[in-house]
């Protein structure tokens, strides 16, 4: 008996030895594999590059999960993010009817609390390279915390949150369905929202325009956009978003602070993050798309109409001086930036 | 016991032991895992080519060839994106390599972070130029034709010149890599300045503008060279190169180790093989040697059984041999008794009448014989006398073996008692005391012969008696399911080479004249002990006495027949 087992042993032993040699003992040489190279963009945007443009079509929508998409609605709606359950994220970045801005110059959070900049639109933020007028959050998950727990806009914290909205069985189960087991985390939460966002985006006749259909734009926006470029609007306001591509300076040909006085914290801008003296008035140039629907401009609100925020960026951002008749050619131009969203052309109720 | 179970243990352990070797070497023989090295050197791959794409994007960017920032940030991502990848896939390495791999990874963290605030210097400075190199052909343009479209003068036309020669310059200036015409603008930006008095409010303020944007384009375009340069010399891709070396160092190594252990695994196949073939002959070996012992057992087995039947038929003839020995001597012996009792039997008729005629001879004619023939005659009666009770003791003897006992119950007190009175007269000649134990038992057994054997014992002792004052005792006790007589006297002594003598026939103790008796007395109490399955013998001591024992065993009274 003893003496079996013994030979089994061998005999096991044996076959793992050879197995291992017949497997391990000719290791093929590292492959020396090129990495591939980037996917070949596509065809019309390849086409549009050629063309050197400097303002880019959207892109194709993102793939996203329309469940995530749906809870991320849901939340985006829900005041049980804030505090006392009377403020959601669309009280400021109202989407139905205020082309997800909310119109005010400053924005006005929790308890009426009065917030220190205007409120972005969410329309296209995803295609923003940083969250906020100062850039802070560097994605749109990390941007939704932002708002939350913010005292002066939501007011939450998150545990109560969660509590609150554990008690919804609807939610519960649309959460289980999207990121399975296990209770609900901030992370699920902001993950949904952050889907949301990125559906928001608005495609436009000027990307029609862009992608060859000359006809999309009239005679006037081609020659506001003409002007657009010409003028160097361009520089600054450019790509996808028209502009959400770099930070520049508030007054880069005059002194846009010293001539409007009164200059607080948030006018640092981007210094407020990096703490770098030449960051000083430095903010995330916003993207144009929708920019006629979304009055007053600018971080501080301080331009009520498209007009007056033309004729600043020519002054303070160009060092040029525009006539109305250039103005109202660059004003066209930018109205055939607003886009549609769920089919529907964006709004901006008059009230 | 102990050595069989400690075999096994140690067999175990051996196995084991293999066992672990051998996996350790396997698992140490993969190596680094081939294809998690080709997707992390695919990763270094695409943050290389992420860098390179950057840096051409910046050039294209300064010179225009590209309008926007996107691709920049794509690229940027994708940087990160790359590295974070790389990170997580840090935990495929160990050892030495790893801490250089990790410091690698931080530092171009650091250097991408580094790159990525000059680049926000730089996208922020090259709008700025951007923007002004498109601005001022604008403005310039827009001031030559308001130039042009006044009444021709030598100060407009002059003005127009300078105007033409400062559009030339800046512009060339933005697209040389030296500064070389900085001062030359600059004394042509003085110059116009000096003009722009003559000049009316609008043509003034647009002359400003000009002047602004051709200053800001030497201003940025040195800070955005100076970028770019700076931007172009950072060694992101040394440190990716570096990276990639560190990673395929790190695979080598690994690689080499594995082939060490795989060699090890190797060389310990070729061990297991080797053993195992040498077993499997031993084995075989074994095999046959034991199937050849097996045969040469067989035949062994085969022989010994052989030579046992043999030697069993000797023994059985033997046997055979033996019966028929014994038979004969059986016959023999019973031939001899009856011969013996035939012969006895014979005789005692011829003696009885040769006694009874020497009786008639002395009695009828004792007047006419003299003295000397009175004595013939008195010793032929003796002798016949003699002869008859030889003839009768043989006689006794032949009957003793011929005769079964008559068992009955035998009170042996009373027996000795009885024979008290036989001796009486011979114990007083001789002053012999006969000294009796008080309880002697009732013993079942032949009365007659017992009685003969305790007789022939006692005559014995009063016989050889030898001292003034003899003493003969009688006694009794029990044996193991026997009674053990024993029958003592304080005569002469036997020496001890007579003890066994003593009871063959005809053995007489001293000179036949000097004690009476045919010799054949101890035969026939022998006979009759062991008649009754009994024992005799006896312990003597020269000069001191002699006791006679004999066993008679317990039985039972035959059921009466
Ligand atoms: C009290 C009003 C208020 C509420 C409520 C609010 N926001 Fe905002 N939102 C703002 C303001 C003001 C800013 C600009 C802040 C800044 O840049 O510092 C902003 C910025 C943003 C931005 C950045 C856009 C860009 O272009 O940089 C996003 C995206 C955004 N909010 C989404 C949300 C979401 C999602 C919620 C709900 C969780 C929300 N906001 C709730 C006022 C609000
Ligand atoms: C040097 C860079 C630069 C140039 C050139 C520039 N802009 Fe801007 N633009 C900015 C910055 C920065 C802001 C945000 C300023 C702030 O919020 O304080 C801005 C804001 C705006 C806004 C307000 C958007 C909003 O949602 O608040 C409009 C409209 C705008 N620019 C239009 C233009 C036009 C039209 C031109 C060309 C004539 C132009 N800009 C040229 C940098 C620039």
């Amino acid at each position: 008996m003893k003496k079996q087992l013994f030979y089994a042993g061998w005999l096991l032993a044996l076959a793992a030895g050879s197995f291992c040699v017949w497997r391990f003992s000719a290791p093929s040489a590292p492959a020396q594999k090129q990495a591939a190279l980037p996917a070949a963009t596509s065809a019309s945007e390849t086409m549009v590059a050629l063309l050197n443009e400097p303002l880019l079509p959207l892109p194709a929508m993102p793939d996203l999960d329309p469940r995530k998409v749906s809870l991320g609605r849901r939340l985006f709606h829900d005041p049980r993010l804030s505090k006392n359950n009377t403020i959601s994220c669309a009280s400021c970045h109202n989407i139905q009817t205020m082309a997800g801005a909310d119109g005010r110059k400053l924005s006005l959070g929790i308890e009426g609390a009065l917030g220190k900049v205007n409120a972005p639109t969410v329309f296209n933020s995803g295609l923003n390279f940083k969250q906020f007028w100062d850039g802070r959050a560097a994605t749109l998950e990390e941007q939704v915390h932002g708002p939350v727990t913010n005292s002066l806009e939501m007011g939450a914290q998150w545990p109560d949150v969660i509590a609150k909205l554990g008690q919804d069985a609807d939610y519960v189960t649309e959460f289980k369905t999207s990121y399975g087991e296990g209770s609900i985390t901030p992370d699920m939460i902001t993950d949904a929202i952050a889907v949301f966002e990125r559906s928001l985006v608005t495609p436009s006749r000027f990307d029609r325009y862009l992608l060859g259909d000359k006809t999309a734009l009239t005679q006037r926006e081609q020659e506001g956009y003409r002007l657009f470029k010409e003028h160097g609007c361009v520089a600054c306001h450019q790509g996808v978003s028209i502009g959400g591509n770099m930070f520049q300076t508030m007054g880069k040909m005059a002194d846009y602070f010293g001539d409007r006085g009164n200059i607080t914290e948030s006018d640092m801008g981007r210094f407020n993050v990096t703490k770098d003296d030449r960051d000083k008035y430095k903010f995330k140039v916003p993207g144009l798309r929708n920019v006629a629907l979304t009055p007053p401009y600018f971080h501080d609100g301080n331009a009520a109409t498209l007009e007056e925020a033309i004729q600043t960026m020519a002054k303070y951002q160009l060092g040029a001086a525009f006539t109305d008749e250039e103005v109202g050619l660059i004003i066209e131009f930018l109205k055939s930036l607003n886009g549609e969203y769920d089919g529907k052309p964006l709004e901006k109720s008059s009230e | 016991m102990n050595q069989r179970t400690a075999f096994p243990l140690k067999t175990g352990l051996l196995i084991a032991g293999i066992v672990v070797f051998v996996s350790v070497m396997f698992s140490q023989s993969h190596g680094a895992d081939l294809k998690r090295h080709n997707e992390r050197m695919e990763k270094v791959q695409q943050l290389k080519q992420s860098d390179v794409l950057l840096n051409q994007d910046l050039l294209k960017l300064r010179f225009g060839l590209v309008s926007n920032f996107d691709s920049i940030r794509s690229h940027m991502q994708n940087l990160y994106a790359s590295l974070a990848k790389l990170r997580s896939e840090q935990s495929s390495v160990t050892g030495e390599s790893l801490t250089q791999i990790d410091s690698r990874l931080a530092r171009l963290d650091q250097l991408f972070k580094e790159k990525e605030a000059s680049i926000e210097e730089f996208s922020e400075n090259n709008a700025t130029l951007n923007n002004s190199l498109r601005y001022f052909p604008t403005l310039t343009m827009r001031l030559v034709n308001w130039v042009k479209s006044q009444p021709a003068s030598e100060s407009g036309q002059r003005l127009d010149l300078s105007l033409n020669e400062l559009l030339s310059k800046v512009l060339v200036y933005n697209l040389n890599a030296s500064g070389e015409l900085k001062p030359e603008i600059e004394r042509l930006l003085e110059k116009l300045a000096g003009n722009a008095a003559e000049l009316p409010q609008s043509a003034k303020t647009d002359l400003q503008l000009t002047a602004n944007h051709a200053k800001t384009i030497l201003q940025e375009k040195e800070r955005v060279d100076e970028l770019l340069k700076q931007l172009m010399a950072m060694e992101t891709g040394t440190e990716i190169d570096g990276l990639g070396a560190d990673f395929r160092a790190f695979q080598t190594g690994i690689e080499r180790q594995a082939g060490y252990y795989r060699f090890g695994l190797f060389g310990m196949s070729l061990m297991l093989v080797g053993a195992t073939v040498f077993i499997l002959l031993r084995l075989r070996e074994a095999g046959r040697a034991l199937e050849a012992a097996n045969a040469t057992l067989e035949k062994r087995v085969a022989e010994r059984t052989d030579e046992l039947s043999l030697v069993n038929e000797q023994l059985k003839q033997d046997q055979a041999t033996l019966l028929e020995y014994s038979k004969r001597v059986e016959d023999s012996n019973k031939e001899l008794d009856d011969f013996t009792y035939t012969v006895s039997h014979d005789l005692k008729e011829p003696l009885r009448s040769l006694d009874a005629f020497a009786k008639f001879l002395f009695d009828d004619y004792a007047e006419k014989l003299d003295e000397e023939a009175k004595n013939y005659i008195e010793r032929i009666r003796a002798n016949s006398q003699y002869m008859k009770k030889l003839v009768e003791d043989l006689l006794e003897v032949s009957r003793v073996t011929k005769r079964p006992n008559e068992l009955e119950p035998v009170a042996i007190a009373k027996l000795v008692d009885d024979l008290r009175l036989r001796f009486e007269a011979a114990m007083q000649q001789k002053h012999v005391q006969l000294m009796v134990d008080a309880d002697l038992p009732t013993v079942v057994c032949d009365r007659v012969r017992i009685t003969e054997v305790i007789a022939n014992l006692i005559s014995n002792g009063i016989k050889y008696s030898d001292k003034p004052e003899c003493i003969i005792s009688v006694g009794c006790e029990e044996a193991e399911g026997a009674w053990k007589f024993h029958v003592r006297d304080n005569g002469p002594g036997i020496d001890k080479q007579y003890f066994d003598k003593i009871f063959e026939m005809f053995q007489r103790l001293g000179k036949k004249e000097e004690h009476e008796g045919t010799g054949i007395g101890l035969t026939i109490v022998k006979k009759i002990i062991e008649k009754h399955k009994g024992r005799i013998w006896l312990e003597s001591t020269l000069g001191q006495g002699t006791t006679f024992y004999f066993t008679i065993p317990k039985v039972d009274m035959p059921a009466s027949p």
